[in-house]
């Protein structure tokens, strides 16, 4: 038995017919002449909603990307070098991680640990330390290269990954980009917080890093993807920065 | 394992709301129905997906993608509409093979499948059926060779009493199920209170709790203060609620909504992108763009005047300029053509010396009148010069230009009968298509092509016109006022 029984819609009477009687005289010319003028206004504000959100995000993401970009172009290069003297291999690494709605992407990080860092991570499961199976992080890991540990504690490594937010796989602020491998491991609900693109700083990771377990994390990302805005996210980007310099959580 | 999601249900009992979507893609609490079909497929673990479309396929094929954003791979299947599963099956040759668990993708669920398959797995019958709720099967397992899965299609039919109880032996009865087939306006309705309620079991709400009784999606703007009393509001994503709006009773709005001021909204649901205007009052009702159906009596109204209540994207701003725009060129070609209205004058005298001008009758833009089928175009009065050289003869039709009645570009529709309504949709979409002078049929195609042909181009233009083809078709026909067609008669007969 289906469950309409259990809703009767409520008959009031039969004013849903006359929506004049609830309104005042406007048949007039100027009357219906301001209300499609009040029409049109709406609309363009209807128009300015529905393709402005994205557009205003993307647009700050290119302008900021770009500005950032100049800004630490030194820096990376310097880091490049050293990273090229301390250890054989190319200096950036490329992955792929999955971004909005489950699309594949190449993913850029500055190389912080050996060449044959992903053999010698099967040796290293039992020391996971992230709560929740799924996530693989552990702090005085033994693969990292010396300069690797540096340009990781104060997030160095993730620049290349402007050029990610340039082309539009990445925006600045969104949930962290997530390997396919944990990805197929996801729940319906885990898989909520694909529905944003992905950030290079996000929502839990301006204040508490990489310190809380997984389930939480998810948690936050859907909050964000639910709630997100301009001011939100600048709002992200300047707690970013107190929690980079201080080097919080990450390792 | 396969799962095969049938969605080609035509809508015909859901019309007017299945007019411009298909059953499987209206939206129920702000998520379209075929999307809890797939959700509680990748929640079940099932990776191959087929869904089977009818009308609108390429609509869900936008909406779903590959199915990645659920990590499932999503094939999709065109089919006549309504067909036999059993018919569909046997087509695309998967009968006997892989495991296969059928469902229809335009009918709701709670969440079961993953409970479904655990149970019929284990059964060693090749058709096991689950979900029976008010005599109809809501999924089906298959694996072997028998195709007696027509219990899915759309129209049930009942089946012979004897059937009937065969069957009953290889159902599975699930837990917590409950399910809507969606097949009344009224269940749509109902279906849409429920599912905004979470009183089906296990499917994702599009919204997050945001105070009591209210439920949003992302960026929806609406302030509690706008609630009656015991009022429960599902806001979709992006909509906005005037604070001078009232809600009361169970509402559901779905995304991209506009409430203007001082609306009344009382157990109602509200489609995507409506513009529900300042003071209108819905109760009991369906709003789908400019039309209001009644959810117990079945009736339609349609509002008289598109600022009550109309859907935003059918109002474009192109639209208000468009207007003036071709009436001002219409005058600025009348003048410039002034030189050869003599020449035309004397071509048409000495064609036919009784009579000049012939008045005929065109199709309107300015005017709109009721029909036995609905709403049509009008009629006005235009002349041509009754010389056979086309581009002299067609000169006083700018007048009609001017007057509004016509556009420049658009589709060319003279002594066009009355009243006469094509069954065919691009029949259809041609009769809606805005008339103009010269049009699609008469700058592209060449002069001597069958009427269907014509028709054909007619459809194209009227289904992807915009400002960008209009602008091209008007340098064309620019273009073509030195060309041999503009000045030499055809044939046979006139354009």
């Amino acid at each position: 038995m289906s469950l309409s029984h259990s809703i009767t819609p409520t008959f009031l009477d039969q004013d849903w017919f006359d929506t004049e009687k609830s309104r005042p005289a406007k048949d007039s010319q100027s009357g219906r002449f301001m209300a499609y003028v009040r029409l049109h206004a709406r609309r363009v504000e209807w128009g300015a909603r529905v393709a402005g959100s994205d557009l205003v995000k993307r647009s700050f993401d290119i302008v900021a990307a770009v500005i950032l970009m100049v800004l630490f172009a030194p820096t990376v290069l310097i880091v490049a070098s050293l990273i090229r003297a301390g250890s054989p291999g190319a200096v950036v690494f490329k992955q792929v991680r999955i971004g909005k709605y489950g699309k594949p992407f190449t993913f850029w990080k500055l190389r912080s640990m050996y060449a044959d860092a992903e053999a010698r991570k099967a040796e290293l499961v039992s020391k996971n330390e992230v709560a929740g199976g799924i996530l693989f992080k552990m702090k005085r890991d033994p693969r990292i290269t010396p300069i690797g540990r540096f340009i990781r504690k104060t997030s160095i490594d993730e620049l290349p990954q402007l050029w990610n937010v340039l082309i539009g796989d990445m925006s600045l602020v969104g949930p962290r980009p997530a390997l396919p491998r944990e990805v197929r491991e996801y729940s319906l609900n885990d898989r909520q917080r694909l529905d944003a693109a992905p950030g290079i700083t996000c929502f839990w990771q301006a204040s508490g890093r990489s310190d809380i377990a997984f389930p939480q994390q998810v948690e936050l990302d859907v909050k964000y993807v639910h709630s997100q805005s301009l001011l939100l996210d600048l709002r992200i980007l300047l707690q970013t920065i107190p929690a980079v310099l201080l080097g919080r959580g990450a390792y | 394992m396969k799962a095969i999601v049938f969605a080609d249900r035509l809508g015909v009992e859901l019309q007017p709301l299945t007019d411009r979507t298909c059953v499987a893609l209206l939206p129920l609490a702000c998520k379209p129905v075929i999307q809890y079909t797939i959700e509680d497929l990748a929640d079940a673990g099932i990776i191959d997906v087929l869904i089977a479309t009818s009308p609108f396929g390429d609509q869900i094929r936008a909406r779903l993608g590959d199915g990645a954003r659920w990590g499932l791979q999503i094939d999709y299947l065109p089919t006549r509409g309504e067909e036999r599963p059993s018919e569909i099956l046997r087509r695309i040759g998967a009968v006997g093979g892989e495991e296969l668990v059928l469902l229809r993708g335009d009918t709701l669920r709670s969440r079961t499948v993953r409970q479904f398959l655990a149970q019929a797995q284990r059964t060693k019958t090749d058709v096991v059926a689950g979900g029976f709720e008010a005599a109809r099967t809501s999924m089906i397992f298959h694996c072997g060779p028998n195709l007696e899965i027509d219990q899915l299609h759309w129209p049930p039919t009942p089946a012979a009493p004897g059937h009937r109880r065969e069957f009953d032996r290889r159902t599975i009865a699930l837990d917590e199920f409950q399910s809507s087939a969606l097949d009344t306006i009224e269940e749509y309705f109902q279906a849409n209170l429920l599912v905004a309620d979470g009183k089906y079991s296990g499917l994702l709400i599009a919204g997050t709790q945001k105070g009591r009784g209210l439920i949003c999606g992302r960026r929806a703007r609406i302030s509690p203060a706008v609630l009656g009393r015991s009022a429960r509001v599902f806001v979709g994503a992006g909509s906005i609620v005037s604070s001078r709006a009232s809600l009361c009773g169970r509402v559901v709005i779905s995304d991209n909504a506009v409430i203007d001021r001082d609306a009344v909204i009382d157990n109602s649901v509200i489609l995507p992108s409506t513009f529900v205007g300042q003071s209108v009052v819905l109760r009991n009702a369906i709003a789908c763009g400019s039309q209001i159906v009644d959810v117990a009596s079945g009736k339609i109204r349609t509002m008289d005047h598109r600022f009550k209540m109309v859907d935003l994207n059918d109002v474009s701003l192109a639209g208000l300029l468009t207007g003036a725009v071709n009436r001002m060129l219409g005058l600025l070609l009348l003048v410039a053509s002034s030189p050869l209205w003599p020449v035309a004058a004397v071509a048409s005298a000495s064609n036919n010396p009784n009579f000049v001008l012939r008045k005929f009758r065109i199709r309107t833009n300015r005017r709109r009148q009721l029909n036995a089928t609905g709403p049509c175009q009008g009629v006005a009065s235009a002349w041509q010069f009754s010389t056979s050289i086309p581009l002299l003869r067609d000169l006083p039709m700018l007048w009609a230009v001017v007057r509004g009645d016509l556009r420049v570009i658009g589709i060319r529709k003279l002594d066009v009968p009355r009243g006469r309504f094509g069954v065919a949709d691009s029949e259809k979409l041609i009769e809606e298509a805005p008339c103009g002078l010269i049009g699609p049929a008469q700058l592209s195609l060449p002069r001597d092509v069958p009427p269907a042909e014509t028709a054909l181009t007619n459809a194209y233009y009227a289904r992807t016109r915009c400002v960008r083809t209009d602008l091209r078709y008007l340098l064309v026909g620019l273009a073509m006022l030195c060309s041999k067609r503009a000045w030499i008669p055809p044939a046979s007969g006139p354009t």
